[in-house]
């Protein structure tokens, strides 16, 4: 099992890999919101770009999951990072529910129409700000609470903070 | 204070890596659907879906290049990640170079069934690249740490270390960070030797 959650830390890769695959989801969401806006001037291909791109955030947003759990599962409960995490993992989950609606609004319609509008385009606006939010508190936690930075460096850095005389408590 | 703004402090979170996600995600679907044109060319339009989600990349990857610019000249000179970001910041330019290309090579055939073969191996090449780049993007982050807490931070950047020696190969006496017109005042009343490694 320890396997399994080492794989999903990224600890292979020496790199967390739940902040690699988020990349697809958050940068094709808001590009469908863009698309639906653009489809006013360009037609039926957008609408088809903006589908497509729904789709793709869905499928990769799913394997962004187990990661993101493992992550958070590693996180101590009395760190204010923990519940950064609880929201940040519930507006992801409401997120992607709204584009998955979104995506079933359109799967019939989207071959033929001319632009996108009405539900889907509210849908798209209102899923892209709840996952920019999300985004924003993943981004807090790494860069604001440290967390899985120097995860996998742990030791190159006690060697060099040793090799400087400091003081380093137990690990 | 733009400086401040490009690097997010007012944010608490650097632009950079925020705006990233953009080029490397629609370069990713402008690939697929490359793959797509090609396995099923009776889907209309794929040839100009990629080509828009490559416009629309691009232009995200040349925003994104000024705060990441500026992430990068915030980083000392013998911080142990300068050459990981010179690589990073290298790539990146190669691989906007390589779309830019490919936006042009492409632009003229956009009713194609097909997207033909030049495009989509420079497609190819620029995402091996990019995943490389970006791999190393976020070695400085989470392995050197690069903009983990810099909005905390009230000083300026770090000055870079700088070394005292007593003369040409010889023993290292001092090495400490200080600004740079403190340690030539050093050296010149000590007559020893300065070296910024």
């Amino acid at each position: 099992m320890q396997w399994l959650l080492d794989f999903l830390k990224g600890k292979w890769l020496r790199h967390p890999l739940h902040p690699i695959l988020v990349h697809v989801p958050m940068a094709m969401w808001p590009s469908a919101l863009i698309f639906d806006l653009l489809s006013r001037w360009n037609g039926n291909a957008m609408v088809r770009l903006s589908f497509y791109a729904i789709i793709f955030g869905l499928v990769t947003s799913l394997l962004a999951v187990p990661t993101g759990v493992v992550d958070w599962s590693g996180i101590k409960k009395e760190k204010p990072a923990w519940k950064i995490g609880l929201y940040h993992m519930i507006l992801n989950l409401v997120a992607a529910l709204l584009f998955a609606i979104n995506l079933g609004l359109r799967v019939h319609t989207f071959r033929e129409d001319a632009f996108v509008a009405g539900a889907p385009l509210v849908l798209s606006i209102i899923g892209t700000a709840l996952l920019i939010g999300s985004a924003y508190l993943g981004g807090l936690m790494v860069y604001d609470y440290g967390i899985s930075v120097a995860r996998m460096s742990k030791k190159k850095w006690r060697g060099i903070a040793k090799a400087g005389g400091a003081n380093l408590p137990a690990e | 204070m733009l400086k401040d703004f490009l690097e997010g402090k007012p944010l608490r979170h650097p632009l950079h890596p925020f705006l990233v996600h953009f080029p490397i995600g629609l370069f990713i679907l402008s690939l697929l659907l490359d793959l797509v044109s090609l396995g099923f060319p009776s889907v209309p339009n794929l040839v100009r879906d990629a080509f828009y989600a490559m416009l629309i990349g691009i232009i995200g990857a040349l925003v994104a290049a000024v705060p990441g610019f500026v992430d990068y000249t915030d980083i000392r000179n013998d911080h142990p990640g300068k050459r990981t970001a010179t690589a990073h910041l290298t790539l990146n330019l190669i691989v906007v170079g390589l779309y830019g290309i490919n936006l042009g090579v492409r632009s003229s055939t956009l009713n194609a069934l097909r997207t033909s073969a030049g495009p989509v191996i420079l497609s190819l090449v620029g995402i091996a690249l990019l995943s490389v780049s970006g791999y190393l993007g976020g070695r400085l982050v989470y392995d050197e740490g690069i903009s983990v807490g810099r909005h905390k931070r009230r000083t300026p950047t770090p000055e870079n270390t700088l070394h005292l020696t007593t003369g040409e190969n010889s023993e290292e006496v001092i090495a400490f960070r200080s600004p740079k017109r403190r340690a030539l005042a050093i050296e010149k009343h000590c007559a020893w030797k300065l070296t910024a490694r």
